[in-house]
């Protein structure tokens, strides 16, 4: 009944606008290289709050599937990613659009996208449920447990240095902290101001540390878009039916492929495409032709890139943890419209969660209808000056973060955030554990809390449920391995100084 | 160097927090529940250990490069920064403020073009009819989507 009610909900013309809005505003901010989908996410999310849940998260499901299939469009054509997701696009795509098959090039990114948007949400249509019934069974210690891993998998992947990581995990972790305990309600480093009495708002920080310190730092660097010659040769070949049979079986490995990566908190759209390319190279019969204009090289990483969204909702919607800094965000949403991500959500709000999913097969059909019709309209983009981009973020941030709730202090969160964000990112602090630790915060205390009044005040939680040393297991495990990998990084450098 | 500066921050940081918490925790609680207290002073505790061996590390790689004379940067990015970098971010930074002030003063739209000259001239792209058009578009698009469609108060 509830599925039917989604699919009700979609037919509704306002929920379609929404998702066109979404797709349209995303297919803009993937193309240029520079504005990511988490910055576009962060930009919008403030607008959302004005709208019902469903067109909101028509929006957000729009622009985000969006924004990783135009990643590739730059990547194609100017050699340069419009996200980081597409990074391998650049290595057969630009080689294709050298030989005067750019048409042919982005014709295979969008069916390869959307089918890997379309494969990646049939999996989390069959095992969203089924997994939420298991993560149904997790109490407060399996949570922490949770939080803890979902923490130390940002800090051991998500930056130069484990030590940078941790110390941005742990500073998200503190921030966090600022406002009412969530266990007694005491005040926590309020020091009398009534703005910090619900602690800092997510979304605010969330515009400042993503949105606007991006485009200070373009402004500081003076970075520019790559090569902007935009004179190319689209080509008079279409994909056809002996393509698709020959990219089929290596897509079909490589939505896998995204789907596990994607599912994995803290690791992205590029991790998963590097794997992927590189497991498709060593396993194929002509490895030489990837990097030289392959149609399955292009078409795995495209795919893959679009497969890590449904991945990254699994995670999100089973378990509440943030798979990257996308969901993250959506995860501070959902919070908002008053809706608790995780295994609840499939019992107290299953309607949003078939809405969702219906929402991701929709956008994936409009993307490859726009796709096909529209790729070559969208590679005027590319010619829009960043000058004006800056600008206009600039003051959509400004505006993003009043409309949260009319509060100046919350534009001055996002000011601060972004100064702190830029000043992060011009020294290799990774943002990404900050946004997570921030995130999990009330997750992992309030869990902690809630394990030690279960068992009357020890800590034999932490050893003594099969679910909870697996986490914390592989938590420990995962920042061994990251530690050994950069000890042996510094010995080999030492190596090569000498 | 800049690492060092900015360990020294998260040390700041750390040791607010951990001081910070002392007041939270209630010595001789019969509570089961950890304190409010602890939770944030353990994690500062853990900021300072951090932020110390970071400066460490920072000091000894400076006085190794210094012996063998090599200038040490451990980012790519530290060196794309320059001064007068710094000094369009700080213009960017107080035209926000500026722009802030005279929205509530004034008017948003007011802000909202003055703010957009500022930006203008700043990235080098001043042009009178770009800047009009440019100016009278957005304002528009803010006008319609902010005002007519979500009925925001700007």
């Amino acid at each position: 009944m509830e599925f039917i009610n989604a699919l009700i909900s979609l037919i509704n013309p306002s929920v379609l606008m929404f998702l066109l809005v979404g797709v349209f505003l995303g297919s803009l901010i993937g193309t240029l290289p520079g504005l990511t989908a988490t910055m576009g996410i962060a930009l919008l999310v403030p607008l959302t709050f004005w709208l019902d849940s469903t067109s909101g998260f028509a929006m957000l499901i729009g622009l985000w599937n969006s924004a990783i299939w135009s990643g590739g469009i730059s990547a194609i054509l100017i050699n340069t990613p419009g996200t980081p997701a597409s990074i391998m696009t650049t290595l057969d795509g630009y080689e294709l659009t050298k030989k005067g098959k750019a048409r042919l090039a982005l014709d295979i990114n969008t069916v390869g996208s959307v089918f890997g948007g379309l494969f990646s949400t049939l999996i989390l249509i069959v095992f969203a449920f089924p997994l939420s019934k298991i993560t149904l069974k997790f109490g407060p210690p399996e949570y922490f447990a949770l939080g803890v891993f979902g923490l130390t998998m940002m800090i051991a992947i998500g930056g130069t240095t484990l030590a940078k990581s941790l110390t941005m995990g742990i500073a998200g972790l503190l921030i966090a902290t600022i406002g009412s305990d969530a266990v007694v309600g005491a005040q926590r480093f309020t020091f009398g101001n009534i703005n910090l009495i619900q602690g800092i708002n997510f979304i605010a920080m969330l515009i400042g540390a993503l949105g606007l310190s991006e485009i200070l730092y373009q402004i500081a660097t003076r970075e520019f878009f790559g090569n902007r010659d935009t004179n190319i040769k689209f080509g008079d070949e279409k994909i056809n039916l002996s393509i698709l049979k020959k990219i089929f079986l290596p897509s079909v490995a490589s939505s896998g492929v995204g789907i596990i990566v994607g599912a994995i908190p803290a690791a992205g759209g590029d991790i998963a495409s590097i794997i992927s390319y590189g497991q498709a190279k060593k396993l194929s019969k002509n490895p030489q032709e990837y990097g030289k204009g392959s149609l399955v090289g292009l078409a795995i990483s495209c795919v893959t890139n679009n497969s890590v969204i449904g991945g990254a909702l699994i995670t999100m919607l089973t378990l509440g943890i943030p798979g990257d800094t996308v969901t993250a965000i959506l995860i501070g949403a959902l919070i908002s419209y008053g809706v608790q991500p995780g295994a609840q959500m499939f019992t107290n709000n299953a309607g949003l969660v078939y809405t969702i999913m219906c929402l991701m097969v929709l956008a994936n059909i409009i993307i490859l209808i726009y796709g096909l019709l529209m790729t070559r309209v969208m590679s005027k983009f590319l010619k829009l000056k960043k000058e004006y981009i800056w600008a206009s973020v600039i003051v959509f941030s400004l505006i993003g973060s009043y409309a949260l709730q009319y509060s100046l202090f919350d534009v001055s969160v996002m000011l601060l955030f972004s100064l702190l964000g830029l000043i992060a990112k011009i020294n290799d602090y990774p943002l990404g554990p900050f946004i997570l630790g921030f995130l999990l915060e009330p997750i992992i205390e309030s869990n902690f809390n809630r394990s030690l009044v279960l068992s009357y005040g020890s800590i034999d939680f932490l050893w003594s449920r099969p679910i909870t040393i697996l986490f914390l297991g592989f938590s420990i495990i995962s920042v061994l391995i990251s530690m050994a990998i950069e000890v042996r990084n510094k010995k080999r450098n030492i190596k090569y100084n000498d | 160097m800049n690492s060092l500066i900015i360990s020294i921050f998260f040390l700041i940081v750390g040791c607010f927090f951990s001081i910070n918490s002392v007041p939270l925790i209630k010595p001789n609680s019969s509570n089961i529940n950890l304190e409010p207290g602890v939770f944030p002073m353990f994690l500062g505790i853990l900021l300072i250990i951090i932020s110390l061996f970071i400066i460490v590390s920072s000091v000894l790689q400076i006085i190794n490069g210094k012996r063998k004379g090599i200038k040490t940067s451990d980012n790519n990015n530290e060196a794309e920064v320059s001064s007068y970098a710094i000094k369009d971010i700080i213009v960017v930074t107080i035209s926000i403020i500026i722009f802030i002030v005279i929205w509530q003063l004034i008017n948003f739209f007011v802000g909202l073009v003055i703010l957009i000259f500022v930006l203008f001239k700043l990235f080098g792209i001043f042009k009178l009819k770009n800047y009009i058009i440019f100016a009278i578009s957005l304002s528009l698009v803010i006008y319609v989507v902010f005002s007519l469609i979500l009925k925001l108060n700007l």
